[in-house]
């Protein structure tokens, strides 16, 4: 089987799972993309990290954590102190203060790993520390950070101000969450800004020369010092925003929340192609359907199994991923 | 005053010394080619002189200025271009975007420089859109060249062009070397094949176990018998 037929095999798969849950039960599609949405805004970030820094970033899912815990903070004690609260938008469950939470989160979730960066990975990298020991120094970030979440927010269940809201009924008997429509349209949107800045921003071409040939992009002059604050901005705040998301969009934020998606996060960065953005949204989109997909079966309880076993089934079959280039 | 000065420099990877105490000098308008056998060093010193490795020891001096152990960005901005053995293009990107970057870096007006670099290269133009990583090895090269030309340098440093080409695009490569320097870029270039570089070099240095051993004008290297017995042995072929 040449690799062609490969791609095709995955994109047939894909069409397969989703004609299936058609008949099955729709809202699971819908419910599945925007799982595959948010899962992208981690995967991205994770994919740039790799494709830099050539480390698996662990801390990737408890950094959506502590996004979802800041945006919490800002809407409920900063926003709520100085009387900015708004009822809930239209079909919507949140108001204002959310969608205004979400970029103020996404930069100070920057300059946290910025930070974290400069005090951590940097000092690593500059003894030349091997890219295995600073994965596994990003599992102490990540331990570290939700041991942080830990104490400052506690464990209980915490939930972001709302109001219940009528699904959208559709033919077929689809029910949609209004908060779907919105909270996808706003993962899609910075997907296509990352797209975008990667295309046509003088930094974002930079990353990719960077994430292509290190030695060439230092002797061909570029800064590779401000190309790594750029990935980590962009990684960071990807996180932020999809960390919010996801809380918004179950209700509820547990300190555990992003370390339980870290499992369907590397398995959408392997199926589309370590080091790939493209890839990585195409990966997120297969592992997040196909996860609520398997739900119409069998127990919602293994759903991450079924992460698991696409993310293996790639390595067998193709282990440089659907847009991985051949060595 | 030279154009560039290297004095005495010492370095090497981790504790192992690779370089003692190597000179060289590069005139203004010159083309300049190190030889010498595998593991003399001769790679390690162009990348002490674009910053990739630290001089333990010595001075590096460009147009006057010291740019000892200057990051590799600092060293470009000062008109340095630096082509790499292999992967000297980033496969990844577009011929356009790797033609693009240095102007990026240097931030000179890049649509009127490549007008001039296609002039140049002509070969490239109509592949414009196509992935560097796509092209054949000549066509490769031809794009590192032209990548390395983009930003005007007063010096080019190439790494052995001609490794992996065949004979008859390495004869092609030695002609757009010669070609290149005769508009008025100082050249100075590592390689294997001696014989070749030697007939359009105007000085040679003949580098052997991380030593300067002779220096000579490129003629006088060639017809030099010791040369040949001792160093230029394998790559006469």
């Amino acid at each position: 089987m040449n690799i062609k037929n490969i791609d095709y095999f995955w994109v047939i798969f894909l069409i397969a799972i989703s004609a299936l849950i058609i008949f099955a039960q729709p809202s699971l599609l819908i419910n599945g993309l925007l799982l595959g949405f948010i899962y992208s805004l981690g995967a991205i970030g994770l994919t740039l990290v790799f494709g830099i820094l050539r480390f698996g970033n662990f801390a990737q899912g408890d950094l959506m954590t502590l996004g979802g815990y800041i945006s919490l903070t800002i809407v409920t004690v900063i926003f709520a102190g100085i009387g900015f609260t708004g009822s809930a938008i239209g079909p919507f469950t949140f108001g204002l203060p959310i969608i205004a939470a979400i970029p103020l989160t996404m930069l100070l979730t920057s300059i946290i790993v910025v930070v974290l960066d400069q005090l951590i990975y940097k000092r690593l990298r500059s003894r030349q520390a091997s890219t295995m020991l600073i994965s596994i120094a990003s599992l102490g970030v990540a331990i570290m950070i939700r041991g942080l979440v830990q104490f400052l927010w506690g464990n209980e269940p915490a939930h972001f101000p709302r109001e219940s809201k009528q699904f959208y009924m559709l033919p077929l008997d689809i029910r949609i969450p209004p908060d779907n429509i919105i909270l996808g349209l706003v993962a899609v949107l910075m997907t296509l800004g990352v797209y975008l800045f990667l295309k046509y921003n003088k930094y974002g071409k930079f990353m990719r020369a960077t994430a292509n040939n290190p030695d060439l992009s230092l002797s061909t002059g570029i800064n590779t010092s401000v190309v790594i604050i750029w990935t980590w901005v962009i990684s960071g705040s990807l996180a932020a925003a999809g960390g919010t998301i996801l809380a918004v969009s179950q209700a509820q934020i547990l300190p555990m929340t992003g370390w339980k998606i870290l499992l369907p996060i590397f398995a959408s960065v392997i199926l589309g192609g370590i080091g790939k953005p493209i890839g990585a949204l195409v990966g997120a989109i297969i592992i997040g359907v196909s996860m609520e997909a398997s739900t119409a079966w069998i127990n919602p309880t293994y759903k991450p199994a079924v992460a698991f076993t696409i993310m293996i089934a790639m390595l067998l079959v193709k282990p440089n991923g659907l847009f991985g280039e051949k060595d | 005053m030279a154009l560039l000065n290297v004095n005495n420099i010492n370095a090497g990877y981790g504790e192992t010394e690779i370089l003692h105490t190597v000179s060289i000098e590069v005139d203004q308008g010159s083309l300049v080619a190190i030889i010498g056998p595998n593991g003399s060093g001769k790679s390690t010193l162009l990348k002490v002189i674009v910053g990739l490795l630290e001089a333990k020891n010595g001075k590096i001096l460009f147009e006057s200025r010291d740019i000892t152990n200057s990051p590799p960005r600092k060293i470009v901005e000062s008109g340095i271009s630096y082509v790499p053995q292999a992967d000297n293009v980033f496969t990844s990107m577009t011929i356009k975007e790797n033609l693009e970057i240095p102007s990026l870096v240097l931030k000179f007006n890049f649509k009127e420089r490549l007008e001039e670099i296609l002039e140049l290269f002509p070969i490239l133009e109509t592949k414009m859109n196509t992935k560097a990583g796509t092209l054949s090895g000549g066509q490769r090269q031809t794009l590192a060249f032209a990548k390395a030309l983009i930003s005007k340098p007063s010096l080019m440093i190439l790494d052995e062009p001609s490794a992996g080409l065949s004979p008859i695009m390495a004869d092609s490569t030695f002609e757009t070397i010669e070609s290149i320097n005769k508009t008025g870029v100082t050249i100075l270039i590592v390689e294997q094949n001696a014989k070749k570089i030697l007939s359009i070099a105007d000085r040679g240095y003949v580098l052997a176990t991380g030593e300067n051993k002779l220096d000579d004008t490129g003629l006088n290297l060639l017809t030099n018998p010791d040369i040949g017995m001792l160093y230029l042995g394998g790559s006469n072929s």
